[in-house]
């Protein structure tokens, strides 16, 4: 009899520390093993290294550095905004920004890919698209004209 | 002892009412919490919805601006008039770039517009430029292509305005736009906002090409074949590369990684690190398929710190260059990136330096070693040249230059304007205060063409993920 009324006591309890903590608790992020690694003179370089990090993160460096291309290709091009920022969040351009990857600290690798790219190399040869076959459900993408495959990657423009 | 038993007897009365009390709770509690949630996630939407709204509208007003300023200057003749409705158009494109790209269209295909935008920009910055630098206004050959800019941007204007119209009217939402496009392309079909851009898209592909005459034009450059139409094979391409990167005796293998069939057809080598390098990062090397000439190499190798300085750094790019064949070459850029040198060389033809065909090397500043090479557009532009004679002597130049810069360096080069045009320029390099800065004044008519500030970005800390 005293047990039951014990767990009863400790359910009510229980109840109230939950229900109160789902209403109280602030919506919290969580911090991912960070460490400071150097410096880059542009806010365009970082920017550009944290989307190829959340789109590339399991692409070699070459795959890397033609993601990082197809952005910089993007930036000059008339038909696509005029800056990194512009081209990167393009509402719905790249899933990583629409996911949140994009919200994540870049890798070493990939900061060095982006270097690498705003400095001109291109392994995709002027692409402006990159997709991946098995994932993407886009129909249009397939019109564009493929000019290179790297990694996972289809490259294209 | 006599209140305990108080306590016991109203406890047992109302124990039934225990366990629903304790459900309706948890289900006021998740209810709460659910429309928290629920009111939270619509404030986000209204959020996004609204700068949906802005890019739209503004986008519609840029596009009326832009049409209405360019009847202006098809029907002004005032030089003074000119400049400003010029600058206004161009002013109004870059806005209305903005706007669309701030629009969740990214798989609506809107490049006929986006191509009317581009061109509007580059026709209104080079009459700018062409009417700033002259004593002319508009000649009759400019205002007929501003002609045809405003009958396409009347289309533009018309179908942005009706599907504005709509948006209000049938409070369509932006954000549906997106939800669809996020889910598959085939309910796109059913969307309404989609349709009108698609519609537009037609409508603007029922127009023909501007051309825009050799002024406005991106010069196009011939891709090399150094040794006729015979392609190079895969197996000759990674024995050239090799040779070229490891040297003579060297015992590396190389592999097709892919292939790139863009503006240079290449090949994409991979050379594996031997099994016993101290690290193992492989060496990518793209080789011309044309005439198998190396058009960039990278090894991304970790640095571990900056032990050489950049002139250290320097020494050694150079060194790089010279083993392969590039003797006269000029430095004109550096940039530290955290522990890497990039260097930009360019080779000279007598005197003068060329520009268009730049050559990269980034230095690891650890040990020295070269980690990168990128040479594409010296292989695409690289070739001797007529280079005309300077009209505008050095003496004469020193007079035009402002005296508010302190002048370090005057030499004679070549670059390319922003339409790809070769010009033989004077180069001047000074500063002022702490901003540094090189300028080109055109050799032929003395007019300055470019200036751009040199001075090093702040570098700014950056996190990794471990």
């Amino acid at each position: 009899m005293k047990k039951r009324r014990l767990w009863l006591v400790a359910g009510v309890l229980l109840t109230l520390v939950l229900s109160g903590g789902i209403l109280l608790l602030p919506y919290g992020g969580t911090d991912a093993a960070a460490k400071k690694a150097g410096a880059v003179s542009s806010n365009d370089v970082y920017v550009l290294s944290k989307i190829i990090h959340g789109e590339a993160r399991g692409e070699t460096y070459l795959g890397q550095v033609a993601v990082g291309a197809v952005i910089v290709n993007r930036v000059k091009n008339p038909n696509f905004p005029n800056s990194v920022y512009g081209v990167v969040f393009e509402p719905g351009a790249f899933t990583a920004v629409s996911d949140g990857q994009y919200y994540t600290n870049p890798s070493s690798s990939a900061v060095k890919a982006a270097q690498s790219a705003i400095n001109g190399w291109d392994p995709s040869g002027g692409a402006l698209y990159y997709w991946n076959p098995s994932t993407s459900t886009s129909r249009w993408i397939w019109s564009r004209r493929i000019i290179a495959r790297i990694g996972k990657h289809v490259f294209g423009r | 002892m006599a209140r305990f038993n108080l306590d016991k007897l109203k406890f047992d009365r109302y124990r039934k009412w225990i366990i629903p009390g304790l459900l309706v709770v948890a289900l006021a509690a998740v209810g709460i919490w659910g429309y928290r949630e629920y009111y939270d996630r619509q404030k986000l939407q209204n959020r996004a919805e609204s700068q949906y709204q802005l890019s739209f509208h503004e986008l519609s007003w840029h596009v009326e601006m832009i049409s209405g300023q360019l009847a202006q200057l098809i029907v002004s003749s005032s030089r003074e008039q000119n400049v400003l409705g010029l600058a206004t158009v161009w002013r109004q494109v870059f806005a209305a770039q903005a706007n669309i790209g701030g629009l969740p269209l990214a798989f609506v295909p809107l490049s006929k517009t986006e191509k009317f935008l581009a061109d509007t920009g580059e026709v209104s910055f080079a009459l700018l430029s062409r009417v700033t630098q002259s004593k002319e206004g508009l000649a009759d050959q400019d205002v007929k292509i501003i002609a045809e800019l405003y009958d396409r941007a009347k289309v533009l204007k018309n179908e942005l305005g009706g599907m504005a119209a709509q948006i209000l009217n049938r409070q369509l939402s932006w954000t549906q736009v997106e939800v669809a496009a996020s889910q598959s392309n085939a309910e796109l079909e059913d969307n309404t906002i989609v349709d009108g851009f698609q519609l537009m898209e037609k409508k603007m592909e029922e127009y023909p090409e501007i051309d825009l005459g050799g002024d406005f034009t991106q010069v196009k450059h011939d891709v090399k074949k150094v040794d006729g139409d015979t392609e190079v094979s895969p197996e000759r391409a990674i024995e050239i590369a090799q040779k070229w990167w490891f040297g003579e005796q060297d015992k590396h293998t190389g592999n097709l990684a892919y292939e790139g069939v863009g503006d240079v057809p290449t090949y994409g080598l991979e050379f594996a690190p031997l099994s016993g390098e101290a690290e193992n990062t492989p060496v990518y090397i793209d080789v011309s398929k044309l005439d198998g000439t190396i058009l960039w190499a990278m090894r991304p190798k970790t640095i571990t710190g900056a032990n050489i300085d950049l002139s250290d750094g320097e020494r050694r790019g150079l060194a790089f260059l010279q083993a392969r064949g590039f003797n006269d070459m000029v430095l004109v850029k550096v940039e530290q990136q955290d522990t890497m040198g990039v260097y930009t060389f360019v080779p000279r033809q007598n005197e003068v330096l060329l520009y268009p065909d730049q050559v990269k090397v980034q230095v690891a500043l650890d040990n020295g070693e070269v980690t990168g090479y990128e040479g594409t557009p010296f292989y695409m532009f690289h070739k001797d040249r007529a280079l005309p004679l300077a009209a505008l002597s050095e003496a004469q130049l020193k007079k035009q230059i402002s005296p508010n810069l302190k002048v370090e360096l005057i030499r004679p080069a070549l670059i390319s304007n922003y339409w790809g045009k070769e010009i033989l320029v004077w180069e001047v390099r000074g500063s002022y205060a702490e901003e540094k800065f090189v300028l080109f004044y055109n050799a032929i008519t003395g007019s300055e063409e470019e200036i751009s500030r040199i001075t090093p970005a702040q570098k700014f800390e950056f996190t990794v993920s471990a």
